[in-house]
């Protein structure tokens, strides 16, 4: 248990550190701390994990009231050791790729401290053995994507993006809080363990509090992972470092959406209908992000909607109620999707930056390591046997047919296509064909250090592997026993089947069309307005919500607040302080006065006693 | 263990004010004196950890060790620490009378030490005079104008007054239960429910307390005094003083558990206090009438802990008050070393303090926000408990008034603030550089103001202890 407190405080002394040495402290050694502590943070779970250590400690109380007691409590189970040993693995390995990615930014001891940050918040968002405490992990999370996004906060850009990750984070928030406080009055408690095993005695199936109590759960889920109507911050956040969106997108921050889910798994397998709203919204999500990844123009743009999609795709297992393929599939996209965004850092370096596919083009040759890794995670996450996502994607797609909603997986058929075609575009557009770079960047332009392709490599094994934990043994896959000790995961194994070659097909015939359009007919970078513009989202919310507020304050702060409420409050506060200057006057300094003020004061309250 | 030993941290005190006594006839060394004095403090504190969980009974059993009377020793000596650390610089006093201040400072906390132990009427007679004697002569201290000595008299005045009520309510106690003993007199009194008669012995003799608490009416004079005396002298008594007053008024206010008027008049007390105290602060120009006017409201909010009367109240009395100590020496700590020749300072004094010190400026900032209540510094939780404790005893609107006299305070507090933080001075600004000690002692008021408001468990439990050891 005392490995659990080392591996979460590390990173936490590693940004402190970091904070206070940053006026002095050396690039290279910022660099080597920061990836340090993730390291050792790693190896204490990764040892917690071989000695099967299992278990809430309670450290002490933190809250010690009686209607709201909260300790600081820290649950290690499978669940939580699966998402431990993904943040800092995959953690450590962008920290490593930083190093390189970073080596000309001047703040890099503020940028080491707030990625240390980000881990430490996302360890105590999984590590939480109670609501109140993942909390403080879920807005340390939301504060450090804010720092990281806005890392160059000098770009207005950049800043923009920061503050509405922040805002749209908020309101995802404020459903997590209700949630919370509802718990409380439910349950009386908001530990896990409690939670999960009381829920089942206390209510029915479909019980209305318990809807709505899920409900603001997935409200918060919907925030922190970017689903429709809330997934408008991570196509901005891109404006942070390439590395950060790698970390956001993968390992960490949009992962605590469904974790949550998962982590509550037996509250919401009471709740059909929110069950279902969540299999529906993941749906439109899956669909919708996929649609908008197709007319993207920047490189990072189709990646990041291309998260957008896959997490729609997990909330849609959550929705099906098989939480084991979410979780199954949230690991296999975390090391491809922090693979391609990498590999994608790796180009965007050297191109200095730019990311717009258009001044890109016939990259292959000019960084052929980087290429042969992004075209590994590109077949990977479009469901090319025998990679990750290919395993993980079957079986979602799978347990959804299963369960019955045929409309849901012809949808998911069609996410797949458009997954493939879509990476597939990126892919051709990035690396083959003719050069359209300009001169300058053509002639110095050469392959990352392997400082930044080793990390990438590493994660291209994981690629490769990840789909077997959850392939070998069926029913019986490490994956899912390893799980099994924590939630339900009963379930279909993976197994060939029609099904499965038919998904191969799509995937296949998804690639194969782009190759078609963008290698053999040599497309340009194109788009079609309404897609590349995500649907319109953000126009829409600008004139439905953004716009009438702006009116409502402009009315607030000129007419209603000078005039009126302000008004009011001169008139209150000349009371009081009409009152406070009256009062004042008794001390008048006469020694009589306040003899005799004492002496009335004292008597009269004599004589309440007496009568 | 040896009783001697129980009594070591008094001992120490006493022996030290002797010596301070003895050496004021002798020469005259500041930086000697201050360094015997912090080392002697320091003792103290260890002295009373060391003896914080003892119990005893000493001098035929006039003269009580518990956790109660050890706890608040410790803190006690803890504030003695911290306001000798303020009196490194006494440019305000007459050199000649320097040794004397120390002799002075240590015979009123003697006896502040002596009060909490006393179980008995004449022990605690002895010592509440030794404590005000020293007072009474510390106050006038003071080099100027003659202005001081009239605020010490005005404090002898009034605080005779306060001790001839005390008096005349023991008599009536001593008169009903002939005895002068505390426990056996609060016995003796429950049997079969409080008389009228036991209602006014214990209303009077808790006047003196509420005297030094400066609860209204008792309390004009508290601004006079505060202006007048000098800002370390003002320490003494806007903290120490305080603390040793709650911790009798604990002992006492308990034996008349469950009385209704009792209830009644404490409510009475605590809402003119908030009233007068939060109203007349707003109109203060002068930094220490502010904060006597503060130290008025905030006795109304103890006073709501009180109003409970019941073992909740009492730890949040003793969370409140425990916490309010510090947050207060961390004004008067900003207070000291901006007034670099003790002068009193006006509001506008603190103009710039931000970015002449941005370490005392902070300081300044928690500690008021720490006495406004906001979380989620210590001021926050103590207030949260107070309240939580007066509404489980169904005082709903006492508490809602009391909220709404907190935002009144904002104001007051929030004036100051924007004085260090936000207000351009006409006037270039010199920066003010701290000494290590200095940086070393703001940073540690800051973690206590912080730290302790997050995790207020710990004080929370000593309270706790407090409750039952009160019973």
């Amino acid at each position: 248990m005392n490995l659990t407190l080392i591996g979460l405080l590390t990173p936490l002394l590693g940004f402190l550190g970091l904070m206070f040495s940053s006026k002095f402290i050396e690039r290279k050694w910022a660099g080597r701390i920061a990836s340090g502590t993730v390291l050792v943070s790693f190896v204490c779970f990764f040892t917690l994990w071989l000695n099967g250590t299992t278990g809430s400690f309670t450290y002490f109380d933190w809250i010690p009231l009686e209607q709201f007691k909260v300790g600081f409590t820290l649950n290690i189970d499978s669940l939580s050791l699966l998402m431990t040993l993904i943040i800092t693995g995959v953690g450590y390995l962008i920290h490593v790729f930083s190093i390189g990615y970073m080596n000309h930014d001047e703040d890099f001891a503020r940028y080491f401290a707030c990625l240390n940050f980000f881990i430490f918040s996302m360890l105590t968002l999984v590590l939480a053995g109670n609501l109140v405490l993942l909390f403080v992990g879920w807005e340390g999370v939301g504060l450090a994507s804010y720092l990281l996004i806005g890392f160059w906060y000098h770009r207005p850009a950049a800043a923009k993006a920061a503050t509405k990750a922040f805002v749209v984070n908020r309101i995802g928030d404020l459903g997590l809080i209700i949630g919370i406080l509802l718990t409380y009055k439910l349950f009386g408690t908001g530990d896990f363990n409690e939670i999960n095993s009381q829920a089942k005695e206390m209510f029915a199936v479909g019980a209305p509090v318990i809807t709505l109590l899920t409900f603001c759960y997935f409200i918060g889920a919907m925030g922190k992972s970017a689903q429709v109507p809330l997934h408008v911050w991570l196509p901005d956040a891109m404006e942070g470092p390439t590395p950060v969106s790698a970390l956001i997108h993968a390992a960490t921050m949009v992962t605590a959406g469904v974790y949550l889910i998962v982590r509550l798994s037996p509250v919401f397998q009471l709740a059909p209908i929110t069950s279902y709203t969540i299999a529906i919204i993941g749906m439109i999500t899956a669909l919708g992000a996929a649609f908008a990844a197709l007319s993207q123009t920047e490189l990072k743009k189709v990646l990041a909607y291309s998260t957008t999609s896959q997490l729609g795709l997990m909330f849609l297992a959550c929705g099906v109620g098989s939480y084991f393929c979410a979780m199954f599939h949230l690991m296999t996209h975390a090391f491809i999707k922090a693979l391609l965004f990498l590999s994608a850092g790796n180009v965007i370096h050297m191109m200095n930056g730019a990311t717009s596919m258009e001044k890109m083009g016939g990259l292959a040759s000019k960084l052929p390591k980087t290429n042969k890794l992004f075209i590994l995670g590109v077949l990977a996450l479009s469901g090319i046997p025998p990679f990750a996502a290919f395993v993980s994607k079957d079986l979602l797609l799978d347990e959804v047919a299963h369960n019955g909603y045929h409309i849901l997986y012809f949808c998911g058929m069609a996410v797949s296509f458009l997954t493939a075609f879509y990476l597939g575009r990126a892919y051709f557009l990035t690396f083959t064909g003719k050069s359209r770079l300009d001169e300058k960047i053509s002639k110095v332009i050469h392959e990352a250090p392997s400082v930044m392709l080793v990390p990438i490599a590493v994660l291209g094994v994981f690629t490769v592997i990840g789909g077997f934990f959850g392939w070998f043994g069926g029913a019986h896959a490490p994956l899912q026993t390893f799980l099994g000790q924590t939630f339900d995961t009963h379930g279909i194994a993976f197994k060939w089947g029609h099904l499965t070659m038919r998904s191969i097909l799509i995937a296949i015939a998804g690639f194969g069309l782009s190759w078609f359009v963008y290698k053999v007919k040599a497309r340009d970078v194109d788009g079609v307005t309404l897609l590349r513009r995500a649907f319109f989202v953000d126009q829409i919310y600008d004139i439905l919500i953004v716009k009438p507020l702006t009116f409502l304050s402009k009315i607030i702060s000129f007419v209603l607040e000078p005039v009126f409420f302000e008004g009011t409050i001169r008139v209150l506060s000349g009371v009081v302080g009409g009152i406070g200057n009256l009062l004042q006057r008794a001390q008048s300094g006469q020694i009589r006065s306040y003899a005799a003020w004492m002496v009335i004061g004292a008597t009269l309250l004599l004589g309440f006693l007496i009568f | 263990m040896n009783h001697w030993f129980l009594l070591s941290p008094e001992l120490l005190i006493a022996v030290s004010s002797f010596l301070f006594l003895y050496l004021s006839s002798h020469t005259k060394n500041g930086k000697r004196d201050f360094t015997l004095a912090l080392l002697v403090s320091l003792g103290a504190v260890v002295l009373s950890v060391m003896t914080l969980d003892s119990e005893g009974s000493l001098f035929s059993g006039t003269y009580k060790i518990n956790f109660f009377s050890q706890i608040f020793k410790l803190i006690l000596s803890l504030g003695l620490f911290l306001l000798v650390w303020l009196s490194r610089n006494l440019s305000d006093l007459d050199e000649r009378v320097g040794t004397e201040y120390f002799y002075f400072l240590f015979s009123a906390t003697l006896g502040f030490l002596l009060l909490p132990s006393c179980s008995e009427f004449i022990t605690l007679f002895v010592a509440l005079e030794l404590s005000s004697i020293a007072l009474y002569i510390l106050i006038p201290l003071r080099k100027g104008d003659g202005i001081d000595a009239e605020a010490g008299i005005k404090y002898l005045l009034m605080s005779a007054a306060a001790t001839a009520v005390f008096l005349y309510g023991a008599s009536l106690l001593y008169g009903m239960v002939k005895t002068t003993d505390l426990t056996v007199a609060a016995t003796l009194l429950s049997q079969g429910g409080l008389s009228p008669l036991a209602y006014v012995a214990l209303f009077l003799t808790s006047v003196a307390f509420f005297f030094k608490l400066a609860v209204v009416p008792f309390h004009f004079w508290a601004p006079d005094v505060y202006q007048s005396a000098n800002n370390q002298v003002t320490a003494l008594i806007a903290t120490l003083s305080k603390v040793v007053a709650v911790a009798i008024l604990l002992r006492f206010l308990p034996m008349g558990e469950g009385s209704a008027k009792l209830v009644f008049i404490l409510t009475l007390l605590a809402i003119f206090s908030l009233l007068i105290g939060n109203l007349a602060a707003i109109w203060q120009q002068d930094a220490k009438r502010l904060l006597a006017y503060s130290s008025v409201a905030q006795a109304g909010y103890l006073l709501i802990g009180f109003v409970a009367l019941s073992d909740e109240g009492y730890r949040a009395v003793f969370y409140y008050v425990s916490t309010y100590l510090f947050a207060t020496i961390a004004v008067f700590h900003v207070i000291t070393k901006l007034s670099q020749d003790g002068r009193n300072l006006k509001l506008n004094d603190f103009i710039g303090l931000s970015q002449r010190s941005p370490l005392l400026a902070l300081t300044l900032l928690l500690s008021l926000f720490s006495l406004a209540g906001i979380p989620p510094l210590v001021g926050f939780a103590a207030k949260w408990f107070v309240f939580t404790a007066a509404v489980e005893q169904g005082h709903v609107l006492l508490v809602l008034f009391a909220f709404i006299m907190s935002v009144v305070s904002l104001y007051y507090y929030l004036t100051l603030i924007k004085k260090a933080y936000v207000d351009k001075s006409d006037q270039p600004l010199t920066a003010l550089s701290l000494t290590w000690d200095e940086q070393l002692v703001s940073i540690g008021l800051i973690l206590f103001l912080v730290l302790f408001g997050i995790f207020p468990g710990w004080i929370l439990n000593l309270g706790d202890k407090v409750a039952r050891a009160i019973g």
